[in-house]
């Protein structure tokens, strides 16, 4: 090749540099469109979610979130994080009911190498807390980390926030430090669920609420939807370690080993990824075509780019 | 100088009792301590021998050389261990200030109570939980103090005293009604309880007459009976409590104690008629709870903890000392009332609807000090059904009003209910064989104004054909 570079070289360059610019900047038209303050829900625009299969837990949460920005964009230098992981159940880590220690782990120490200065997981558990947390494996997960692991189960913690855009669900009491905090994270598991069908992140808000019962009293599907419109975290982070595939959502069920992580920053185009992993379309999952109806997020798997990394 | 040192002693004793309390709750390395101080107990010891036919090493061990020390210190042990008798002595003091009724009750009466209790224990009644004093506080500290400073003091820095964040306990108002009536008897005298009412300082008594540490005046007493308007026990032999409280007293400095081996010994002073008649009135107690109506019929939900001894045994090796229900880290286990009858009052069983039986939780069985609630495996606790779920169908969200719940099936963790499909969504069915009994489902259930899905007990009323019909 000569010294000189002619038009066509140029070019050529020129488009490679600007595809692999929009490739690693991870600045999607959606992400554009919500920095200028349009939404999620953009009219036309394509949901970006991230799936990484294989390798260690370290190195596959690294790949999910190396597109979006890596953790540091969203935890800054000593800013307060929430997690919020799923230990409903007082599970081992192997029946597939709760999150994966390991992720846990991974992710709180990459808050801390972000610089956050406080991570803190916060779980309205099922079963008994101590309990929950102790089978997990998570509290000893988290606390090698530096993480502080946080019950709901005081009332005092909850704050009434109105849901403007509920059908059902008009206000709701959520966990306070959810609200206040600065980056909230919500790492759900993938599951199957009696009650719900299957169970991600938007399933994963009842563990944040006081109340559970009473969105059963109404409509469940309804009031994960409604709920999911008033609160937003900044990030989802879908375990697919295992997948429970019966007996769900506290098993013991079937155990199918993945090694999936799904990211993305639409709460609801994950949830419908996670969908495709059971073989389950996302229109047969109520609240996330109810969710989209409130501009939530998008369920439609030909609106939604799976990038797998 | 000598009541100082006896304070600082009745201090350290009652801090320990505390701590032990306080502690005996699910903590961060799941080891809870046991409660020493009732393994110490005679009257106890007594109460498993007779009415349950039970012991155990320790239980002869331990209150053997508390009997031991009392043959040399004599009754010591009210004066400067009881926990209870610390709390005695603060009411007195308060009740120091009122002016005092003159007592004319007898002071033998705490041996005929002894008498009537150890009537019924033969005859197979246990009634000895109703006198003796380290389960009496135990019971109100549990039941009424406990509730009252988790409320106050949720936690001691990272370590919350309780994992619920309000335990509440049924029938709270009786224990305090009895722990305030043991307080403010000291109205008619000093040490009222101990002196005249408490078994347990009976039973130390018989034994602490032959001890030789014993009070003397010098000869220059002028006989001014400081010592005795003070004296909480008794100047005899048996019923002092050693406290020293006359050396203080007495303005002469003429009171002592002294080590004097002596052939005189004290008097106890006993009516034979009177012994006689609290025997048959032990007796006769004893026979009417037997013939008691509501034994016969169980309440439904009387749910006793896992691996609890056969009802029958276990109401009489139960000593209500109320620990079971105190350490039980979803506050689930309550005490009775009338529910397994007149002799089985605040005995254990589980109220679903206050907490569940945690799936790997065995705190009642570890800490239980007589065996009433047999120390078992958590993963032995599936074939130990305490009780089976039965739906109300006319109640359930599912199968009356066709929402989609299953929060029954959600929590159940022993595969006990089953998710039947009708129409679009899943009803509940329970799988009996499975069940457990836990709770956890009736805890958990959305249904209002009443539980849809309910525990009922095998050992109560009308189990069986509930069983029949499937609850409904």
């Amino acid at each position: 090749m000569s010294d000189k570079i002619d038009r066509r070289e140029f070019i050529r360059m020129l488009s490679a540099l600007g595809l692999s610019a929009a490739a690693f900047s991870g600045l999607t038209i959606e992400e554009l469109a919500m920095f200028f303050g349009a939404g999620p829900a953009f009219a036309g625009t394509v949901s970006q979610v991230y799936m990484a299969k294989g390798g260690t837990m370290e190195d596959r949460l690294k790949r999910v979130l190396a597109p979006l920005g890596s953790i540091s964009r969203f935890v800054k230098k000593g800013i307060w994080v929430v997690l919020k992981p799923n230990i409903a159940w007082a599970r081992k880590p192997e029946q597939a009911a709760t999150t994966t220690p390991e992720l846990m782990y991974c992710l709180v120490k990459a808050c801390y190498g972000a610089g956050a200065g406080k991570v803190d997981i916060y779980e309205h558990t099922a079963d008994q807390y101590i309990f929950a947390f102790r089978e997990s494996g998570i509290q000893k997960a988290v606390e090698s980390a530096g993480g502080r692991m946080n019950s709901g189960h005081r009332s005092s913690l909850y704050k009434k926030i109105p849901i403007p855009k509920g059908k059902d669900l008009k206000e709701s009491h959520v966990l306070r430090p959810v609200l206040e905090t600065d980056c909230f994270i919500n790492v759900p598991t993938a599951k199957v669920h009696h009650a719900a069908g299957l169970t991600f992140g938007l399933k994963n808000h009842m563990g944040i609420i006081k109340d559970r019962g009473m969105w059963h009293r109404k409509d469940l599907q309804q009031c994960i939807a409604d709920f999911s419109s008033a609160i937003r975290p900044a990030l989802t982070i879908i375990d697919a370690t295992r997948l429970l595939l019966t007996n769900g959502p506290k098993g013991p069920g079937k155990v199918k080993i993945m090694n999936t992580l799904i990211a993305g920053l639409d709460p609801v185009a994950c949830d419908a990824v996670a969908c495709t992993l059971f073989n389950t379309a996302p229109e047969k999952y109520p609240c996330l075509p109810r969710a989209a109806v409130l501009g939530v997020g998008e369920y439609r798997l030909n609106k939604i780019r799976i990038n797998p990394v | 100088m000598m009541l100082i040192f006896r304070r600082i002693v009745q201090v350290i004793f009652l801090a320990a009792f505390l701590a032990l309390f306080i502690f005996t709750t699910l903590g961060p390395g799941f080891q809870v301590p046991e409660n020493y101080f009732f393994y110490f107990s005679p009257l106890l010891s007594l109460s498993l021998l007779l009415s349950a036919h039970y012991t155990t090493t320790l239980w002869i061990i331990a209150p053997l050389s508390l009997l031991l020390l009392t043959l040399i210190l004599g009754r010591f042990f009210c004066g400067w261990i009881c926990p209870l008798g610390l709390c005695i002595d603060i009411s007195d003091r308060i009740f120091r200030f009122t002016k005092r009724k003159k007592a004319g009750f007898p002071s033998q009466a705490r041996f005929y109570v002894l008498g009537g209790l150890i009537a019924a224990g033969i005859i197979g009644v246990n009634l000895f939980y109703h006198f003796q004093p380290l389960v009496i506080l135990y019971r109100t500290l549990a039941f009424v103090f406990f509730p009252l400073l988790q409320r106050f003091v949720p936690n001691i820095g990272d370590f919350p005293l309780h994992p619920e964040s309000s335990v509440t306990y049924i029938g709270t108002w009786s224990f305090l009604v009895i722990f305030l009536v043991i307080l403010f008897i000291s109205f008619f005298g000093p040490r009222f309880w101990c002196r005249n009412l408490c078994p347990e300082g009976a039973l130390l008594s018989l034994l602490s007459r032959f001890s030789p540490l014993r009070r003397f005046s010098k000869p220059g007493c002028s006989g001014c009976g400081d010592c005795r308007t003070t004296c909480p026990g008794g100047r005899n032999n048996s019923d002092c409590i050693r406290c020293m409280q006359c050396l203080a007293a007495c303005k002469e400095k003429n009171a002592g104690f002294s080590f004097k081996i002596s052939r005189r010994v004290a008097d106890l002073d006993i009516g034979r008629r009177a012994m006689l008649l609290s025997g048959l009135a032990g007796a006769a107690i004893a026979v009417g709870f037997t013939l008691d109506p509501l034994k016969k019929k169980l309440y439904p939900r009387l749910i006793r903890p896992p691996a609890a001894l056969p009802e029958e045994k276990f109401v009489n090796q139960c000593v209500r000392c109320g620990e079971c229900m105190k350490v039980c880290p979803t506050g689930g286990l309550q005490p009775c009332f009338w529910e397994s009858g007149i002799e089985g009052m605040w005995t254990p069983r589980l109220v679903p609807v206050l907490g569940e039986c945690v799936e790997s939780c065995t705190m009642c069985g570890n800490i239980c000090p007589t065996g009433a609630i047999q120390k078992i495996k958590p993963e032995d606790k599936k074939y130990m059904p305490i009780g089976t779920a039965s739906i109300n169908k006319k109640a359930c969200i599912a199968w009356a009003e066709n929402k989609q719940c299953m929060v029954c099936q959600e929590f159940c963790p022993y595969l006990a209910i089953w998710a039947v499909p009708r129409g679009k969504i899943n009803v509940p069915e329970v799988n009996i064989r499975n069940c457990v009994g836990c709770g956890i489902c009736e805890r958990n259930c959305p249904a209002v104004p009443d539980r849809a899905i309910k525990v009922y007990s095998p050992i109560g009323a009308g189990y069986r054909k509930r069983l029949r019909t499937g609850g409904n």
